[in-house]
């Protein structure tokens, strides 16, 4: 918890523009919602949290991410929001996410990975937008091929695809 | 293995035994180990697949496919009867699409594709959705015919897929068990490598141990060899060290090969010097005695054992010595032969002791031979063991002959018998039998006289061994015994010999001039008053002795003591060129000598002594007078009378010497300086001789004073 604070402070420092998004509250969504963030946050933008389409998800900043995966043939380009960016907007103050999927699959994710590792909350594979189909519309994508800590059955169930729910604790 | 039953003793063979067991035992911990990793690697890797089973559970991804197919079939239901959004059958289906083609993408597509007839069910699957997606697009709520109609074809996959899972369990539950099977047999093969490695290596260690310890043994033993070795090499190094001897050895061609240091002390030759050579080519240039060399030369070529082989050779310094050898062949383990080795010893002391007891021995018998006296050794049996030369000719046998037989053989009767029983007796007591006088009548019926005695000669433990006699042929000695003690009484001790061994001119009666001469003492009848008689009786004795001794100084005979005076001649037997000048010598020095002897006594406070001497020279009568046994000189004449005379006309004249002018007027002729022969006598006139017609002239002689001799005796 201190940690996280301390990280926040350290953002708030380092990132004016992040301040000056900070200050203002959370934009309301205008297309389908794709990701609900509840639990112990600081900004909502409904009744259940914060709630983000698409479009709020990609004014976050997006980036890219080349990496292999057990679930794609070679190496991929993912283009996403970095998860960090997201916890930030939420004001997230908890150490645990659990992420639920469309498919109703959840996971517990510690927040202290996106602090270590650029974890990012893919959009995009290939330059082709995620969908549902293709485990989209967000896909948890950790950097595994830059850090083969990451390479196993463990951080494996964290990626989250069809991301639909964060539950910060 | 069978390599419990390896022994110590068995040395290196048994080490060399044990490689191939070490190298079976390496390559079975080889093979032990590679298989054990192998196995791991398997178990790894199996390990791996069943993770991989259970990370991506491909039995979950088919069930979930199908409850994904019943959520949409659900959904279509609820639009059919209007409680449903269309979109959320679309997402439904989405959902469903997405699960399909996780089914089909990637490792778990691999899988599932693996399993028989799920691709199939899949793919038709996936071919079904493609072909109702339209229709899913047009569908609107309320619309349950159309809705019924998709939710119809959609429902025939529902028991396929659910098949599918079940097939999918199944294929993973026997996929489970395969690597649980495999699993096991791998731990089992795993276990059974590990035992083996473990035995494999239990034995090498019980090898190595067992190894160790018996090369720690065999370093024991070898140290103690090595020790052992050293001590009996140090031994043998003593031993020829101290040895006199030295050690030599020859190779196949008869060169030394080895000679030890010994040489240098004995010859003051290095082993270098005759290293290399054969022992002939030693010989010295003067060794004539080719047959020893030829013998030994001969016996070295037959390879025979050489004993006793005496050389002469020189040292450093020149001096001959010689050298006795012993040696032996020696051959290798074929029989060929290799050379000698022996030994050596300078034995030239050895040699000239033996010479020189030789020698003595040579020269003892010699003396023994030369000796004119018996000398014969018996044994403890009376048997002659040698008999001297002498001996053998009294007894008129060879001295070899008589060896072995007892003395009544050589002598023969009584005097055989009589010698016996002297042996006996000395064989008895053990004690010798001092020299005595033995008669023997010899081979030619001579009659002998033997001064003989016996010794015995013990043995280490006090027995007698050997009687040793000695026997002297005192025959003549016998005959002339008392003559000869007689003779010694009165003739100068020189004189005795001649006479002793001339007995016959003793026994001639003869005449000749001589000097005869009286010397008495006066007033000895005052001496027998005033003394004791025993002083008396030492008086007499000290004068007759000291004028004895000037009596034979001037060569005179003392023809005898007549009481306290005495009669002595000068030219007796034999006349002599000088006998009138002895006879008046003799007189001076009496005089003189009893000058010195009252000075003696006057000093000790005792009694002078008077003497009255009277000489005369002329014609005498020499003759034997005794008998056979007992030999009898007499000196008589007119001249022994008028000489007595003369030494009683001392006391009228009162002088103690009165001679006749015929001895101072031979003594005069005698010596050139006739004056010189006469001194300190004078003229004393005519004076008439009691008993004679013709008076004669006399010379008298003052008393003479004590010489500083005689003077410096005070006593």
């Amino acid at each position: 918890m201190r940690r996280t604070l301390a990280f926040a402070l350290l953002l708030l420092v380092a990132d004016p523009d992040l301040v000056r998004g900070q200050a203002q509250s959370l934009p309301q969504p205008h297309g389908e919602i794709i990701l609900t963030v509840t639990g112990n946050i600081e900004h909502k933008n409904s009744e259940a949290g914060a709630i983000f389409d698409r479009a709020m998800l990609e004014a976050l900043g997006t980036q890219k991410l080349r990496t292999s995966s057990d679930w794609t043939d070679g190496t991929v380009e993912f283009e996403g929001v970095p998860a960090r960016a997201v916890m930030a907007a939420v004001g997230a103050r908890g150490t645990t996410l659990i992420a639920s999927a469309l498919n109703d699959y959840q996971v517990e994710i510690p927040i202290s990975d996106f602090e270590n590792y650029p974890v990012l909350f893919a959009l995009k594979m290939d330059g082709h937008e995620l969908t549902v189909r293709d485990r989209g519309p967000i896909w948890i994508v950790y950097p595994r091929d830059d850090f083969p800590e990451l390479r196993n059955e463990k951080v494996n169930s964290r990626w989250v695809w069809q991301l639909s729910g964060l539950t910060v604790e | 293995m069978g390599l419990a039953a390896q022994r110590v003793d068995c040395g290196v063979s048994s080490i060399r035994g044990k490689r191939p067991t070490y190298l079976v035992l390496a390559a079975a911990l080889v093979i032990f180990i590679a298989s054990l990793a192998n196995t791991g690697l398997r178990l790894i890797r199996i390990d791996r697949d069943i993770a991989e089973g259970f990370g991506e559970n491909l039995v979950w991804t088919v069930v979930q496919g199908e409850i994904e197919l019943l959520r949409l079939l659900d959904a279509l239901d609820r639009l059919g009867s209007e409680t449903a959004e269309p979109q959320e059958v679309i997402r439904r289906y989405d959902l469903f699409w997405s699960r399909l083609r996780i089914m089909q993408e990637g490792e778990v597509g691999a899988r599932l594709a693996a399993i028989k007839r799920i691709g199939d069910t899949v793919s038709s699957a996936a071919a079904l959705l493609t072909e109702l997606e339209p229709e899913i697009s047009a569908l609107v709520p309320g619309d349950s015919s159309r809705a019924e109609q998709v939710r119809e074809r959609l429902r025939q996959l529902q028991p396929r897929l659910h098949d599918a899972s079940v097939w999918t369990a199944q294929a993973e539950l026997d996929r489970s068990a395969a690597h649980a099977q495999s699993r096991r047999e791998v731990l089992f093969e795993a276990l059974l490598y590990l035992i083996g490695l473990f035995v494999a290596a239990l034995l090498l260690v019980g090898l190595l141990i067992r190894e160790l310890r018996q090369t720690r043994q065999l370093t024991q033993l070898a140290r103690l060899a090595e020790a052992e070795a050293k001590r009996s090499e140090q031994r043998f190094r003593d031993v020829v060290d101290a040895a006199s001897d030295w050690i030599w050895e020859t190779g196949p061609d008869h060169c030394f090969t080895f000679i030890s240091e010994q040489l240098a002390a004995l010859s003051g030759e290095k082993p270098e010097d005759v290293l290399g050579k054969a022992r002939w080519q030693l010989r010295l240039p003067d060794d004539l005695d080719d047959s020893n060399w030829s013998k030994y030369r001969a016996a070295v070529e037959a390879h025979e054992p050489i004993r006793n082989f005496v050389f002469p050779y020189r040292d450093r310094k020149g001096r001959r010595h010689f050298s006795r050898v012993h040696g032996k062949p020696f051959f290798d383990t074929d029989g060929r032969f290799l050379g000698y080795r022996g030994t050596g010893r300078d034995i030239t002391a050895e040699l000239e002791a033996a010479q020189e007891i030789a020698e003595s021995r040579k020269l003892l018998r010699a003396v023994i031979n030369a000796v004119p006296a018996v000398i014969n050794v018996k044994d403890s049996q009376l048997r002659y063991v040698l008999m001297n030369e002498f001996e053998a000719q009294v007894y008129g046998v060879a001295a070899e002959e008589v060896i072995g037989k007892s003395s009544v053989e050589i002598a023969g009767g009584v005097f055989g018998e009589e010698s016996r029983e002297l042996d006996r007796r000395v064989l008895a007591t053990g004690r010798p039998l001092p020299f005595a006088e033995r008669e023997f009548t010899d081979r030619h019926g001579v009659r002998r006289f033997w001064w003989s005695a016996k010794k015995p000669l013990l043995d280490e433990a006090g027995a007698v061994r050997y009687i040793v006699t000695a026997a002297l042929d005192i025959t003549q000695l016998k005959a002339t015994e008392r003559a000869r003690s007689n003779l010694s009484r009165y003739f100068s001790p020189n004189m005795v010999d001649v006479l002793a061994g001339a007995d016959e001119a003793l026994r001639t009666v003869r005449s000749h001039d001589a000097g005869i001469l009286f010397a008495d003492i006066i007033g000895f009848s005052q001496f027998t008053t005033t003394e004791r008689p025993e002083q008396a009786f030492a008086v007499i004795r000290e004068f007759h002795a000291r004028m004895a001794r000037i009596v034979f100084r001037f060569e005179g005979t003392l023809d005898k003591y007549i009481g306290d005076g005495l009669m002595a001649s000068f030219g007796t037997p034999r006349p002599g060129r000088l006998d009138a000048t002895h006879t008046i010598q003799c007189a001076r020095a009496m005089a003189q000598e009893i000058a010195d002897w009252n000075a003696e006594r006057v000093a000790r406070g005792q009694h002078q002594v008077r003497i009255a001497i009277g000489a005369h020279y002329g014609p005498v009568l020499l003759g034997d007078i005794g008998d056979e046994r007992r030999l009898e000189f007499a000196v008589l004449g007119e001249t022994v009378n008028i000489a007595s005379r003369l030494e009683g006309m001392t006391r009228q004249l009162r002088v103690p010497v009165v001679v006749s002018d015929a001895l101072i007027q031979m003594a005069r002729r005698e010596s050139e300086d006739g004056a010189l022969a006469i001194g300190g006598f004078a003229n004393a006139g005519v004076h008439s001789i009691r008993g004679m017609a013709t008076p004669l002239v006399v010379w008298v002689m003052e008393e003479p004073a004590p010489t500083e001799a005689g003077l410096a005796l005070p006593r």
